[in-house]
């Protein structure tokens, strides 16, 4: 899938007036790229991301297009982690039964390394291993395109590296979009080789 | 350290519960009051297993139980209408904001000669209470709860693309629950306190009305030992939801979640 935004303006209103978060900006990223996206924290890159997802627009957001949020507590407290991967994949496949839906929150799992983990609730888990269950549902429900912000920015460096290996490893199986946003050059330069600078967007930039 | 210092306070309180219950028995047998005042442990015992045994306190429990958990359930279901209709409209919300700042801090006593007016003296009339008693503290705490849902959940909501009834279900109920339990526990207390009270004043309805009516009828007949045999029951019963049912309902929820 093939994201194209053209020339878009975002404002929001401040005390102090009217603040151009995005201003006519354009961006292309062809299906199966994964482009980095690096600016300093406050620029506009979470208001980018949301725009891109639907959340912002009059878009509806699509499982096709999905997020994975910096918050780490974005699976539901109330299921297990299995139970949020199979509960999306009900809500997103229309007419799948409840164990082919807890067969592929299994398969999800095993792919991030937390089959073991299937009915731990959330709060039972660390912040590194909510991120990789917030992954793995997105892969349930088989989207096209993530949109990352700065997912793994609150974990240590082992865990960062463990959470990189497997986000490549999972690009390169699934041929996945992925739109990753940071203020970390060095986290941009071990994901991807396409960087692209937030303020130079404002000029069209294919990638 | 935290096992040993909540040890510590239940033996404490079992302490405290020793010496009151023998301050009571001294005072009752050799401190000199009259058994008109105040009973032995003895005769209350003796007179709440007759009763239990022998007598109409087993029904007038159960009626109790019964219209509570009616007029409860209604509550919930009021309030949880009441509280998703204000998140999608403006005017719900300052309508819902109008009666609960009239209804919260009124007695439902005091709207008891209205209440038997509207709906006469019947079953009808106590369930009217106890949804009065009830309706509000629930609907506070659920309003609270439904402004305190985190942005991201139903973020996360509308990515799976689940419909506005699916996400007030699975998401904004299910994350508002330590509210709604809150306020479900409030409304109980309240609740529980209404009832005994209306039950003395409407008598026997239903059968043979409820434990208020039982308190009622034994001072009626100058019965000390029935009255306290009353009382413990309300106490007992209302200990019971407040501390073992409530509990074990958060246990296997909001605890279990870690939302607590």
């Amino acid at each position: 899938m093939d994201i194209k935004l053209n020339g878009i303006t975002k404002e929001y209103h401040h005390e102090d007036g009217k603040i151009k978060v995005l201003n006519n900006l354009s961006l292309e990223v062809p299906s199966g790229h994964f482009v980095s996206v690096i600016g300093p924290s406050g620029c506009g890159k979470t208001t980018l991301l949301k725009l891109i997802g639907g959340f912002d627009s009059d878009e509806k957001p699509s499982k096709d297009i999905f997020m994975i949020f910096q918050d780490s507590n974005q699976l539901f407290p109330w299921r297990t982690l299995g139970s949020n991967l199979s509960y999306a994949i009900m809500k997103t496949n229309l007419g799948i039964g409840k164990d082919k839906a807890e067969e592929k929150a299994k398969a999800a799992l095993a792919e991030v390394a937390l089959l073991d983990f299937y009915d731990y609730y959330p709060h039972h888990l660390s912040g590194g291993m909510k991120q990789r269950g917030a992954l793995a549902r997105a892969l349930a429900v088989e989207s096209k395109v993530l949109l990352m912000d700065e997912p793994f920015s609150s974990l240590d460096q082992e865990n960062k590296e463990i959470a990189y290996e497997l986000l490549l490893k999972i690009w390169r199986e699934k041929k996945l979009t992925i739109i990753f946003v940071t203020h970390d050059l060095e986290e941009a330069k071990r994901l991807s080789g396409q960087i692209l600078y937030f303020e130079d967007l404002n000029g069209k930039i294919p990638v | 350290m935290k096992i040993l210092k909540k040890n510590k306070e239940k033996y404490i309180i079992l302490f405290w519960i020793i010496v009151l219950l023998t301050i009571w028995q001294l005072a009752a047998t050799v401190g000199g009051v009259s058994g008109l005042l105040l009973p032995s442990i003895g005769e209350v015992a003796s007179t709440l297993v007759d009763s239990l045994l022998h007598g109409d306190l087993p029904y007038q429990i159960y009626y109790s139980l019964k219209v509570i958990l009616i007029g409860i359930s209604i509550a919930v279901f009021a309030a949880i209408l009441l509280a998703l209709a204000s998140q999608k409209y403006m005017m719900i919300a300052g309508l819902s904001k109008v009666l609960s700042g009239i209804g919260h801090p009124l007695p439902a006593l005091a709207l008891l000669p209205l209440i038997i007016i509207w709906f006469g003296t019947g079953d009808a009339s106590i369930i009217a209470i106890i949804v009065h008693s009830a309706l509000w503290p629930i609907l506070i705490n659920l309003n609270a709860g439904f402004q305190a849902v985190p942005q991201i959940y139903l973020d996360i909501g509308r990515n799976l693309e689940l419909s506005p009834w699916e996400i007030a279900y699975e998401i904004k109920l299910k994350a508002s629950l330590p509210y709604l339990l809150s306020g479900v526990k409030i409304a109980f207390a309240r609740s529980w306190r209404a009832l005994i009270g209306a039950e003395m004043v409407f008598g026997a309805i239903g059968l043979k009305g409820g434990i208020g009516w039982y308190i009622f009828k034994q001072r009626t007949f100058m019965n000390t030992p029935g009255l306290f045999a009353g009382i413990i029951v309300v106490v007992l019963i209302g200990l019971f939801i407040e501390r073992f049912l409530f509990d074990y309902i958060e246990k296997r929820t909001v605890q279990k979640w870690g939302q607590n």
